[in-house]
Formats: structure tokens, sequence, C-alpha cells
């Protein structure tokens, strides 16, 4: 009786880890991180979309979109598989950092 | 071992959880915000009814406004002349605002000046305090019962920003139960149609959950987004928009939206304002609602006048004029120098949210959507403990709920009901500090009773007649404090629509009272089965996640 308590404690354990290190690492990508990144997405929206004549749809058209952008990344790091969403919120996260610098190179005419 | 997609859940049973966490964790506050939003949507109406003139008006920015400006003009120090807001509040009283642009000792600027309460029937000055208008408004008494709510909804009275972050927390939390709500159920259309009765009391109280939330989903989509948007782009987006695209230089951000002003400091006399607030009735067949004169005695000083929305319009109309030669400058954007995709999109969130576009017809539609989306938060928060009594926490948690869902309503009836006694004279001095304290005690004392070891159907019952009274007791009240000062011939429309909600939802809540005592009643006469977990799953549409 004692060793299968021990064997069955001793074959639980690592599952109960490896879960609970899921659900922290799901909970900081869809909370703190999906946050960050949505922020990131509104502001480089200025970047890339059009301005139009009155030269504010670049600036306005994000910021009116800030809530759908959020709630897209989060049901997506909510919804699909862990290791995937991680790869496509870092490959987001590069993509953005990377249109940033490259903008305050160029603001900062560096 | 177990691979990672064996461990994790369905998909729909993620989405059951995600629904049901993102209303859980923030329930409460959510129903907070959303009821006492609802109430915000009448919250002009109800300064109207709570604080009458003797002779109601029906213009709220008229003809003589010149006038006045200039005669306040000599009153205020020289400092201060150089913007003005002229707006109104409780039954067309004018709120004028003289104020300068300063630099503050922590190194912000902020908008400093002094602040007037104008009888229109007299030109009498009501009040008047000095300070930024956050500052002079605390001052006054004028507007507050309206301000208390209005507050309550848009950053629960925390300090900003942290009060419009959480409030916009709240907002994209709402946002992904309704989301989330959509895509759990299977046959979203037929459950709107379901609702079981004198079946498990859990499950039909689910079906009228269901019924509720799917019915005012799209409604409640564009309250949450609207919502969040008006918190978080003040709060977040904006700084966020100045730091990453324009290296941290708001001034740069404004001149791109608003353009470069031009800057002339030469003296010169302000035109009359009347022609132009006549000019611009004219041109947008609806009343002023707000009028804003920028630099005041110099050569660069311009007159920006919003009106409110024409009848079948969605938009409302601003118009701008140069100050020193009267000159029509035409229609003007919210945002940047001619009409754009951007700028229709953000004018659109404040309709969307408010609701003030076709008059009460649309106030009380959104009135009415308010409440039934905070009776689905609360349905929800109810069904979730329900489901877990057998532990003490969801115990306490569902008895918490009983409390804030009619404790607001009643700290809000108890008040207004402060509110009228002061404003008739039999309470003199600053209102506000009264209005927190009566509200803090009732709420409270209802979180203490509520944990009491007393049946919490007992409580719920005293709650909804506590309720009732006040409801039934607000218009009477308003009658004998208020009605002997007021010319009966002028009583507004607006006063009379307030009487008739107050007593409708006392009408409404009685109902309810009764049909729980009845079903209550009839229940125990069926000596109904213990309820098993299968009860709870759902049956109709859902087979796989509980409740």
């Amino acid at each position: 009786m004692q060793d299968i308590t021990q064997t069955k404690a001793s074959t639980e354990m690592p599952t109960r880890r490896i879960i609970s290190w899921h659900r922290l690492w799901r909970f900081v990508l869809a909370g703190p991180l999906v946050a960050l990144l949505s922020l990131i997405i509104m502001a480089t929206g200025s970047f890339w979309l059009p301005p139009g004549d009155a030269q504010v749809n670049h600036l306005a058209i994000p910021v009116v979109l800030l809530p759908a952008i959020w709630a897209a990344l989060f049901f997506y790091c909510c919804l699909d598989r862990l290791a995937r969403a991680s790869t496509v919120m870092a490959a987001l996260f590069v993509i953005h950092i990377a249109l940033i610098t490259h903008h305050f190179f160029t603001f900062n005419g560096v | 071992m177990t691979s990672n997609s064996q461990k994790q859940l369905p998909i729909r049973q993620r989405l059951t959880a995600i629904h049901g966490w993102s209303g859980i964790l923030v329930g409460i506050f959510l129903y907070w915000v959303i009821f006492t939003g609802a109430i915000a949507v009448i919250a002009d109406d109800l300064n109207d009814w709570a604080e009458p003139l003797a002779k109601s008006q029906e213009i709220q920015i008229a003809d003589g406004t010149d006038s006045l400006l200039r005669r306040l003009s000599q009153q205020v120090k020289p400092e201060y002349i150089d913007d003005v807001f002229i707006f109104a509040t409780s039954d067309k009283r004018q709120q004028v605002f003289f104020h300068t642009h300063k630099e503050l000792e922590d190194g912000s600027h902020a908008d400093i000046g002094e602040l007037f309460i104008i009888d229109p029937t007299n030109g009498e000055i009501i009040e008047q305090a000095e300070g930024t208008l956050a500052q002079a408004s605390s001052q006054l008494n004028t507007g507050k019962l309206g301000r208390f709510i209005v507050e309550w909804h848009v950053q629960l009275h925390v300090p900003a920003p942290y009060g419009l972050i959480l409030t916009g927390a709240l907002g994209l939390a709402l946002l992904l139960a309704c989301l989330s709500g959509i895509f759990m159920h299977r046959h979203l259309i037929r459950d709107a149609f379901i609702r079981r009765r004198r079946q498990a009391d859990l499950l039909s109280k689910k079906d009228t959950h269901t019924v509720a939330s799917t019915w005012n989903l799209p409604f409640t989509i564009i309250l949450s987004f609207t919502g969040s948007f008006f918190s978080l782009a003040g709060a977040f987006a904006i700084p966020v928009i100045a730091i990453i695209a324009f290296g941290g230089d708001q001034e740069l951000l404004l001149e791109t939206v608003q353009g470069t002003p031009v800057v002339n400091e030469r003296p010169a006399e302000l035109q009359n304002i009347d022609p132009m607030l006549a000019k611009t009735v004219e041109e947008s067949g609806a009343a002023v609602r707000f009028a804003e004169i920028t630099h005041w005695g110099r050569a660069d000083s311009r007159v920006t006048i919003h009106n409110w929305v024409e009848d079948g319009a969605l938009l409302n109309q601003q118009y701008a004029f140069n100050g020193t030669t009267g000159e029509f400058l035409g229609p003007q954007t919210a945002i940047g120098q001619q009409p754009s995709l951007g700028n229709d999109l953000i004018a659109l969130m404040g309709p969307l949210h408010f609701g003030h576009f076709a008059g009460w017809a649309s106030k009380l539609l959104w009135l009415l959507m308010g409440i039934a989306s905070a009776y689905a938060a609360i349905s929800g928060m109810n069904l979730w403990t329900k489901r877990r009594q057998q532990v003490p926490l969801w115990r306490r948690f569902y008895r918490l709920n009983l409390a804030s869902t009619w404790g607001l309503p009643l700290a809000l009836i108890a008040v207004s009901i402060l509110f009228l006694i002061s404003h008739s004279g039999h309470i003199t001095g600053p209102v506000e500090p009264r209005m927190f304290a009566l509200f803090g005690a009732i709420i409270a004392t209802l979180v203490v009773v509520v944990m009491l070891p007393i049946r919490a159907s007992v409580v719920r019952s005293q709650l909804m007649l506590l309720n009732i009274a006040g409801l039934l007791c607000l218009p009477f009240l308003r009658i004998i404090l208020l009605q002997p000062s007021v010319d009966a011939q002028t009583v507004s429309f607006n006063s009379l629509m307030i009487d008739g909600l107050c007593i409708s939802a006392a009408i409404v809540i009685g109902l309810s009272l009764f049909r729980n005592s009845y079903r209550s009643g009839e229940n125990t006469a069926r000596q109904q089965p213990q309820l098993k977990d299968k009860d709870f799953k759902f049956k109709t549409s859902d087979q796989q996640g509980s409740i």
C-alpha cells in the first residue's frame, strides 16, 4: 500500500507542477503581456496606417480599435496552444519593437 | 507523459471559464459601474428634477450671454480673463468658468480660474468658487446629485488616472464576458427564447440570465467597447502614442491633431457673442450646448460653439468664429482640420455610449438596456456562487452580492433624499461630504447585516421593500420640499419623467417581490427535491460546460 501511494505521488507531482507553470505562464501571457502588446500595436498603427487628407486617421483609428486589439489578443492567448501563442506573441512583439526602433532613429534624425 | 494538448480543456470549457471568471472577479464593481451608468444617462434630468428654478427655462444658453460675460469679467481677477467656458447645469442654470492655463508647482499644467453659477431668470450669481474646474466644482452644491452618480460610473470616485484605468479594465472585462458568452453557446438564438419554469430554481435562473444577456448582447458590446475607449484613451492611449510616435512630445501630437494655432497677442476687443450663438442655432437647427472663448481680449481670440443634436441626426455640430472680427469660420471637426474617418469614429463614440441623440426616447432605451445589463451581471454572479454554495467563501460572496445588488440603489435613493433636503435649505453647508458619509454608512451597514445569520431571502425581501419605500418617497418629498418655491405652470417635463420613473421602478420591484414570495411558497408546498449537479449542466445548448 505504501509503495503504491508513493508511486502515485511521484507520478502526479511533476504533472501538477507542469500544469501550474503552464497556467502561470498563460496568465502572464494573457494578462500583462497582452495589455502591453495591445498598447504597442495601437501606437505603431500610426506608422503604417494611411493618415488620410485630414492627417489624423493613423492616430484616431488605432485608439478607437484598442479594445478590439486587446480582446483579439486575449482570446487568442487563452484559446490557442500555449507554445504557439507564446511564439506568435513574441513575433508580434519583436516586429513592433523593430518598427518603433526604426521610427525612433528616423524621428530623431539619427 | 501526458501531452500538452491532452491536458488543456476543450475550447468551449475554456470559454465558459473565461466567461465565469471575467464576471466573478470584478462582478460587483462591474455592476456598480453599469448600474450607475444606466442612471447617469438621465443625470442632467435628475439635476433638473432635484434643483428646479422658480421659473423653468426653455433655452440653456440664450440671448444676453454677452452682457452677462462682460459683467462677470468686471468681477474676476484680470489674470483669469483669458479663456472662458459657458455651459448649463441644473434646470438651465449657467456655469461660467473664467480661467487661464498655468503651470503648477509639481510641473503639471492646469486651467485655474473662477467658476460662477448664474440664475438665468435674473442673471444673479447663485454660487462662485476659485481653483481648477474640478476644485471649484467640488466647493459648490449645484448639480451635485447628477455629478455624484456620474463620478461613480466614470471612475468609481477614485482619483484620475487610476479611476479611469479601473473602469477601463472593467469595460474590457465586460467585453470579454459578452464575447465569450456568444461563443460558448452552441445555439445562441434558440437559448434566447428558452425559459424553463417551475423546475429547479437555479435552472430557471440560468435561463433568465441567458435570455437577458442574449437580448441585450449588441447593446452591452457597444457599451463595453465605447466605455473602455473613453476610459483608456485618455489614461493610456494618447500618452502612449505621444511617447512612441512623437518622442514624448504631447504638444506636437496636439498640433498634428488640431493644427498649429496662430498667435497674436495684440489687444483687441471681443465681438458680441450673442449673434454668434444665434448663427449656430440657425445653422444646426439645435440649441447651444456649450461655448468656449479662447484668448479673450487678444487679436487671436476664437469662439467655439457646440450645439445639441438636431432632430433626426446622430452627431452634434460645432462651429467656430473669429472672436475679434466675428467672422463665421464654419463647422469644425472634433479632430483634424477637415472631415475624416478617424474624426467620425471618435465622434460616434459619444452618442453610442451616452444615448442622448434622440431625446427621452433614446435615453429611456439606454436606461432600460443598462439596467438589463446590470441584471445580467448580478444574475451571472448569483449563478456562479449558488453553484458553489458548499464553499464558505462563495456563500459569503453570494451575500455580499446581495448587499451590493440592493444596497447600491438604496444608497443612491438615500443620497437623493439628503440632496433634496439640503437643497430645500433644511440643511446648510457643503452637501457632497454628507452624501459620501451617508452612502458609505448605508453600504457598510448592509455588508455587516448580510453577514449575520439571517436567511438571505428575508434580507432580500427587506431590502426590496426599503427600495420601494424610498422610490415612492422621492416624488412626494420633492413636491413637499421644493414645489412651494416653484411656479406650478413651469414644472419641467424632465421632472415629471423622473417622478414617473421612480414610481414605475417601485412598481416593478414590488411585482418582482410578489412573484418571489409566490414562487417561494409554491416551491415549499411542492417540497422541491434536492438539486443534483447534473441539473446545472447546459442541457439545452451546451452539454460540456457547467454554470
